[in-house]
């Protein structure tokens, strides 16, 4: 009796492994995220009518924060537990690639990507010339302002680095202590909002190098050291202190800096919908041939995924513009963060976000912007890179040492990736 | 149950069969029977991967392929061409030193206070609220505290006219906020154990010490201190050991700035991991900081183990 039934229950699970999928089987395609709040349920909507229009499709939306983004993505793939889509930067997209855990997108994909979207946000998506994904949201840096500040002081935005090393000095207010009251102009805190506003300023010199060994060799340019010590000279000015990070643009304590787009919805937080009233966005002070950096964060496929093919139809399906100018599903996600895109239907197709006197200015510098590096390295060159700058910044060392010293250890990253 | 239904019954060398009482009295299976539970989970929680880290140290592991053999060069890169992973480990000795100077003497003068109060109970409460409170809700406590501009510390000093900086933008104040809110969070642990520490010293040893004329830091140090040296030994074992994994709050506080003067090796070791994604190298810190720990473990160890009231009563 026992062996009898031991006997069916082996029977029927072979039977439910090697029979071939039923017409119409279910397929699961998990797509792991870090929007949360409104942009989850918006996008969350656009499965659901993803799954209403194509039966047997499950798309399942996997919340990741987007600090420990690579370190779960890196878990779950160790655990056999990999999505079937990623959303990440370019930087972490050319570690995936490299490793050979991304498939490689069919040619509709790559044609989609190749016509509707902007020169600089394609080449985001591509690692050693070849496209891995579809990009979405795009971030582009602009200098930064606060608009009463400057009418009140009579200044009109700077539009070269020695106005805006004037007009920081004349917009900033101290206490009778010497406390920073309000700083005319704040450096960045982080690793990007360091390093990637000092990278548009280099390539507004001229000088644009596309691969980590190019940025190496080009640290110890003339030009890369006026760059570093046009910032000095605002810091030593007395114009800047590191004690008002460039936060605190929206709480007014901090008059200009260099931010990026994506910075919008801090604004408006803070300060309403009506923050434009406030705050507006300018051109790289660098002269008439400024330049901006951009980057992208992008769709790519799992090599492994069992459902890559049906991965990429919804992918194509969320970025492909819609009939009637309504723009991508995808665009939907992003008008209601506020977040840039590079699809030209999208900024078309939403005047009302992309044509705003805030993120206009933004949506114009993508013509000027040169693409963050897509390398396995990044992080660490965008780190030494942040530690020359802060350290030329704090009067640790001349700049022109920092940024010696900064080749160096990205001599020693690169070697070190061989 | 009794001793003897315990049914392990394994051959003795003589070739007699041990009973249970004999498996209690002699050196039979009975302690590594009653080990196991705890060798079991030392074994996989704590060896199995401990080897496993120490295999990943000799590789050029990244996460997403297959690790290679590179033998010790992360070992060779760390000691010779990257300078930052010595200074993290001076910064985390700095930290850890720090956090063990701050709050041990805090806490054992307040247990001190505390003993012979009436409202210990509610002292207890009171210096152990930072244990039940999450790491990263004190790291955003010491933020706000100490702020340069808005922070309570600034502002308190600031009403009898001195000017702090802005201690987390600092790079020689920021350590010192890591620290201070390190040795806070840590006080209230440190207590419990002083106060257990103090409980079965008999009060009549102070009692003659003072009426012999002995200052109250001459019964502190000739007497208190000696007798609770187990305790001590204790307090600054865990103290440092804790110390040393505090690294959220760090990440909180200061993110390892300003100019990386925060930056201790277990926030150094998890960049590389993850962001880096260089766990192999990471795993050489990991390494390396085990054993400067362990070096450091074993001088607290020689320097502190000895004293109490039971070396106190074998010395007589």
């Amino acid at each position: 009796m026992h062996r009898h039934a031991l006997r069916i229950v082996a029977v029927t699970l072979a039977a439910s492994t090697f029979a071939p999928p039923a017409v119409g089987a279910a397929s699961t395609v998990t797509v792991a995220m870090h929007y949360t709040g409104a942009q989850q349920a918006v996008i969350e909507g656009l499965f659901d009518t993803y799954e209403r229009a194509n039966p047997g499709v499950d798309v399942v939306y996997q919340l990741v924060s987007y600090p420990e983004y690579l370190q779960t993505m890196l878990t779950a793939r160790l655990g056999g537990q990999s999505p079937d889509v990623y959303h990440f930067l370019s930087s972490a997209g050319a570690r995936f690639a490299q490793s050979g855990a991304l498939a490689e997108p069919p040619t509709e994909v790559v044609d989609l990507v190749r016509s509707a979207y902007q020169p600089s946000v394609v080449s985001s998506v591509e690692i050693d010339g070849k496209i891995w994904g579809i990009p979405t949201e795009v971030a582009d840096y602009l200098l930064v302002y606060n608009k009463q500040h400057l009418a009140e002081a009579g200044l009109a935005p700077p539009a070269t680095w020695d106005e805006l090393e004037v007009a920081a000095q004349k917009l900033t207010r101290r206490d009778a202590d010497g406390r920073p009251v309000r700083m005319g102009f704040a450096f960045g805190d982080t690793r990007a909002s360091v390093a990637q506003p000092w990278l548009a300023l280099l390539y507004s010199k001229g000088v644009r190098p596309s691969t980590p060994e190019a940025l190496r060799d080009a640290l110890t340019s003339p030009e890369a050291v006026a760059t570093l010590e046009d910032q000095v000279a605002v810091a030593r000015s007395g114009a800047s202190d590191p004690a008002l990070d460039i936060d605190e643009i929206a709480s007014g304590r901090v008059s200009m800096g260099i931010l990026a787009s994506w910075t919008r919805y801090r604004f408006v937080d803070a300060l309403g919908p009506g923050f434009a009233d406030t705050i507006a966005a300018a051109p790289i002070p660098a002269g008439p041939d400024w330049r901006t950096l951009s980057y992208a964060l992008f769709f790519a496929v799992e090599k492994n995924s069992p459902n890559a093919a049906e991965a990429w139809k919804l992918l194509a399906w969320l970025n492909t513009p819609r009939a009637g100018g309504a723009g991508s599903p995808m665009s939907e996600v992003l008008v209601s963060l506020g977040g840039l895109t590079g699809s030209r239907a999208d900024i078309a197709a939403h005047p009302q976000i992309y044509g705003d006197p805030f993120t206009q200015p933004f949506v114009a510098a993508l013509d000027r912007a040169v693409p963050a590096l897509s390398h396995p390295a990044t992080n660490e060159v965008e780190t030494a890179l942040r530690r020359a700058i802060e350290n030329a910044l704090r009067g640790e060392e001349e700049p022109a040492e920092a940024l010696e010293n900064a080749a160096a250890e990205i001599d020693d990253v690169l070697a070190a990736n061989e | 149950m009794s001793a003897r239904a315990i049914a392990i019954a394994p051959e003795a060398r003589d070739g007699r069969t041990l009973d249970g009482e004999q498996l209690f009295k002699g050196r039979g299976a009975a302690p590594w029977l009653f080990l196991s539970p705890a060798l079991a989970a030392g074994l996989l929680f704590y060896l199995l991967p401990g080897l496993f880290l120490l295999w990943l140290s000799l590789t050029n592991w990244g996460g997403l392929e297959a690790p290679n053999l590179i033998g010790l060069r992360n070992y060779v890169y760390l000691l010779s061409r990257d300078p930052r992973f010595l200074e993290t480990l001076l910064h985390t000795l700095v930290f850890s030193l720090g956090t063990v100077t701050l709050t041990i003497p805090a806490a054992l003068l307040v247990a001190a206070a505390a003993r012979r109060s009436r409202l210990l109970a509610f002292w207890r409460i009171l210096f152990c609220l930072p244990m039940a409170t999450n790491v990263v809700a004190v790291g955003w406590i010491g933020r706000y505290l100490f702020d340069g501009t808005h922070g309570a510390v600034s502002r308190l000093l600031g009403t009898v006219g001195i000017v702090t900086p802005n201690w987390v933008t600092e790079p020689g104040w920021a350590m010192a906020a890591v620290v201070i809110m390190s040795a806070w969070m840590l006080l209230g642990q440190n207590m419990l154990l002083f106060l257990a520490g103090l409980e079965p010293i008999d009060e009549s040893f102070d009692d003659a010490a003072q009426l012999d004329g002995a200052s109250a830091w001459q019964r502190l140090w000739h007497i208190t201190l000696p007798l609770i040296r187990p305790t001590l030994f204790l307090a600054t074992v865990t103290t440092f050991l804790a110390a040393n994994s505090h690294f959220a709050l760090i990440l909180v506080m200061t993110d390892g700035g300003p100019l990386e003067s925060t930056q201790v090796t277990p926030l150094y070791m998890y960049t590389a991991a993850f962001e880096d994604l260089r766990l192999g190298r990471a795993s050489a810190m990991a390494v390396l900081l085990f054993a400067v720990v362990m070096i450091l473990t074993f001088v607290q160890l020689r320097l502190l183990r000895r004293g109490g009231i039971e070396a106190w009563g074998s010395s007589r």
